[in-house]
């Protein structure tokens, strides 16, 4: 591969002298941080995740909402009180409410974090390269926004959300799940990996609680019809009229802002979106 | 060569009745230990059409003498052609099985199985032993009335009935898309069988299909279709490239070809009717049962350390909560109280779960107690099974196996507290652990032992410990029939006994660079560059 190696040292050079820069405001530049566009969610890759929600240090992603450890009580010697202090010791002051899964270059993250300032906003991503760019994108924002305090309640972390969502969100945590313009997968046989099926949404359901909703954009209406499909079927899901649809602000940022939607603008295509509400499951 | 030996054990009701699987073959002894009868899974008439086909073509092979018949029957293809269709990989022959032809004697039956070494030889493609129709999953219904039997290469769902006798009669055999991984049936009196898949998939089929689930082709074929959607696929409106959009005009064509082909050669969905209850993104590796406030709950182990607690039919959709604690996979759930659920798998502990609220409670050591008691080197243990069984008037006992580990380890359970409570050494690696209740005598526990022996060996494999044996009786002992028997060489056995030590997920080096890292991820493999950039550095 000729080449190859030279874009690498490339890369590497380019990491190194942005961590050397404390409080970088200058942006990424997203040709260091390309990556193919396509991850197998079946293979075990080298992936972090923590045992359960309780284990999960939210703290290196969210800093500004850290809670204060003067307020935790002492750790004692026992090794189960121990965990059980360390576990507070994680704990943010809120916890993570909104989720964009497969958040690419970060665009949908970046616009909804000054509109809901006063959520916690999560990208998660299968590249890690992507992912790096999307943790930079946040750090120069951060710097460049330090009197205003804004894009302290974003963040992003790499993850493959198809195997590893329970690990990261209790039952019922998350208030709007964003799944913006997915991998379409157009293979038959590759339709289980899609992010949208009548088996994951189960997942989708247990994370979300009930009242929250699941926001779907595609330019390929194929899979349009795969996710409305598959949502409409499932009995924790109803589909959100097209009124309510239209006067949601999340819906316009989700159309306009993702990397994504912007390409498929210049590209003059078509946009199809979808919500879907979680319903209260059935007694039982 | 050495020969297969018994692998699945379970017992039929409560009269003394052990059903064991060795090969292709199931076999039922009596009280008394006496073999009453050897029941060939893959010699009889076959009662879906997919198998009928295979059999025709497995018959071919054995005419040919050619192992190059590969098992895609039409059955398969019609899946292929109405659900995401199967890997396509080649299953070998069964043709060199001498227990295929179970007119053969008993005398001939060693000759015969050398013939099929030879012919192996001669094909030069060694037929993956793990790929043939041998029992991988076995269960009864707890009255005994009906066996459930999963077999591997062809992933068949077999059911069979028994009278009370020890005598085997097949009524079903269901084909399903994906090779299951683990089996349960339902608490309502056992009607449904919940069968796992390698794919992270439960469904649901009935233990005895009636009238109305049998669907018939036409109807079937209706269901597909009506499920299935429009497919558009993308237009070119979607894509960006000159590329792409050659691609897009290719895929047009493509499609248009396969419409006209479907419409030529009618397609059949599956046969039999199977509902699809829920899913893992993981491999599943164990499904149970459990029943809370009179409610039936659904419980699935993954690969991927989840366990995942559902509700039962009809809501099966509604996940109630997650078991989240292992560090390594899971292989193997249990419920010894109704209330309590012990896990294992890659961890050295069992993981012990009030599973309803999703807490775990405790985790009981069994690795020290594999290094101390049973000679095991290294840090990892699989636990391959948990077998609980509840002495009467007496606690209740939890027996747990390990992978390639030649000891029982005993466990009492009181109060929903699990306690170590011994270790049996036996003669060979337990593969299957069985309670036989027989009326008047001590309850045997059945384990049948890989006993990693060269040519044909005198004993069945089949160990017998009692239980509550006050008198201090002799265990009895198993035959080990002639007929059915399978000789494979030594790496082949190991391969179709001991899988769960692969599951193991392969540990990387952190130290790896990130963008190799991203690499290897990528390719779902980890990339050999990767590996060795990280040897050259210092």
């Amino acid at each position: 591969m000729p080449g190859a190696p030279n874009k690498k040292q490339k890369r590497a050079d380019y990491r190194l002298a942005r961590s050397q820069q404390d409080g970088a405001t200058e942006m990424p530049k997203k040709k260091f941080y390309r990556q193919r566009a396509h991850a197998n969610p079946f293979s075990d890759h080298q992936l972090e995740y923590p045992i359960s929600p309780d284990h999960m240090d939210w703290a290196p992603f969210f800093p500004a909402y850290k809670t204060d450890p003067e307020e935790l009580p002492e750790a004692t010697a026992s090794n189960n009180d121990g965990q059980i202090a360390q576990r507070q010791a994680k704990r943010l002051r809120q916890d993570v409410e909104i989720l964009d899964i497969g958040c690419g270059f970060g665009g949908l993250l970046v616009a909804l974090a000054p509109k809901l300032p006063d959520k916690l906003v999560l990208g998660m991503e299968i590249r890690t390269q992507v992912t790096e760019f999307v943790q930079e994108r946040i750090r120069s924002l951060r710097a460049q926004h330090q009197d205003s305090n804004e894009f302290q309640n974003v963040g992003c972390l790499r993850a493959n959300t198809m195997k590893f969502l329970p690990n990261f969100f209790r039952k019922g945590q998350l208030s709007k799940i964003f799944i913006c313009f997915p991998d379409p997968h157009f293979k038959a046989r590759k339709h289980k990996a899609r992010i949208v099926s009548t088996t994951l949404n189960s997942e989708y359901a247990f994370v979300l609680r009930p009242g929250g909703i699941v926001y779907t954009i595609t330019d390929v209406e194929d899979l349009h019809n795969w996710m409305v499909h598959h949502l409409e079927l499932h009995p924790s899901f109803e589909r959100v009229s097209e009124a309510e649809q239209e006067s949601d602000e999340c819906v316009k940022i989700m159309t306009t802002e993702t990397e994504e939607g912007k390409k498929v603008e210049r590209n003059k295509g078509q946009k199809f979106v979808a919500l879907f509400r979680r319903l209260e499951d059935p007694p039982w | 060569m050495a020969p297969l030996p018994f692998q699945f054990l379970c017992a039929l009701g409560q009269d003394g009745i052990l059903c064991a699987s060795r090969g292709d073959s199931l076999y039922t002894f009596g009280p008394d230990c006496s073999l009453i009868a050897e029941h060939s899974l893959s010699g009889r008439p076959a009662a879906t059409e997919g198998a009928k086909e295979e059999e025709e073509a497995r018959n071919q092979a054995a005419q040919n003498g050619s192992l190059e018949a590969t098992s895609k029957t039409q059955g398969e293809e019609a899946n292929e052609s109405a659900t995401p269709p199967a890997k396509r990989r080649k299953v070998g022959s069964e043709a060199d099985v001498s227990s295929a032809q179970p007119a053969v004697g008993n005398d001939q039956a060693p000759q015969q199985a050398n013939n099929g070494g030879q012919k192996k030889k001669k094909g030069e493609k060694p037929a993956d032993a793990t790929e043939k129709s041998y029992v991988i999953l076995l269960k009864a219904t707890s009255s005994g009335t009906h066996v459930v039997a999963v077999t591997g290469g062809n992933k068949v769902v077999c059911v069979l009935e028994h009278d009370g006798k020890g005598h085997l009669t097949e009524l079903s055999q269901r084909q399903m898309v994906k090779r299951p991984s683990g089996i349960a049936l339902t608490a309502d009196d056992e009607k449904t069988i919940l069968v796992a898949d390698k794919f992270g998939d439960v469904y649901a089929l009935p233990l005895v299909p009636s009238a109305a689930d049998a669907l018939d082709e036409g109807s079937a074929a209706a269901l597909q279709e009506s499920t299935r959607l429009a497919r558009k696929g993308a237009n070119n409106l979607t894509v960006h490239t000159q590329r792409n959009l050659k691609a897009l005009e290719e895929q047009a064509r493509q499609r248009a070809a396969k419409q006209k082909q479907k419409e030529e050669q009618k397609e059949a969905g599956p046969t039999f009717k199977q509902d699809l209850l829920l899913g893992h993104v993981s491999m599943l590796t164990s499904v149970a049962v459990a029943s809370a406030d009179g409610r039936p709950y659904i419980l699935t182990g993954d690969r991927d350390e989840h366990i995942r607690v559902s509700r039962g039919i009809p809501q099966a959709h509604v996940i109630e909560n997650f078991c989240l604690g292992h560090t390594s996979f899971i292989s193997t759930i249990c419920l010894p109280q109704p209330d309590v659920l012990v896990s294992g798998g890659g961890d050295s502990e069992l993981y012990v779960w009030d599973w309803k609220a999703g807490v775990l409670k405790s985790k009981v050591e069994l690795l020290q107690h594999a290094k101390k008691e049973a000679n095991v080197d290294g840090d990892k243990i699989a636990v391959t099974g948990l077998y609980p069984y509840n002495v009467p008037g007496g606690a209740g006992l939890l027996v747990a196996v390990c992978e390639r580990v030649k000891a029982l380890f005993v466990f009492k359970i009181q109060g929903g507290n699990l306690t170590f409570a011994e270790t049996i050494n036996v003669a060979g690696y337990p593969l299957d652990v069985a309670f036989v209740q027989v009326p008047g005598q001590p309850s045997r526990m059945v384990v049948s032992l890989d006993q990693d022996v060269e040519g044909p060996s005198p004993s069945s494999g089949l160990y017998v410990h009692l239980l509550c044996n006050e008198g201090q009786q002799q265990p009895p002992v198993y035959p080990n029939p002639e007929r059915g028997r399978i000789d494979l060489p030594r790496p082949e056995v190991e391969k179709i006994l001991y899988t769960i030590g692969n599951l193991r997920k392969t540990e990387f080096d952190d130290v790896t660079a990130g963008g190799d890292q991203a690499a290897a991820g990528d390719a779902g493999a980890p990339a050999p560059e990767a590996a060795e950039d990280e040897s050259g550095a210092p």
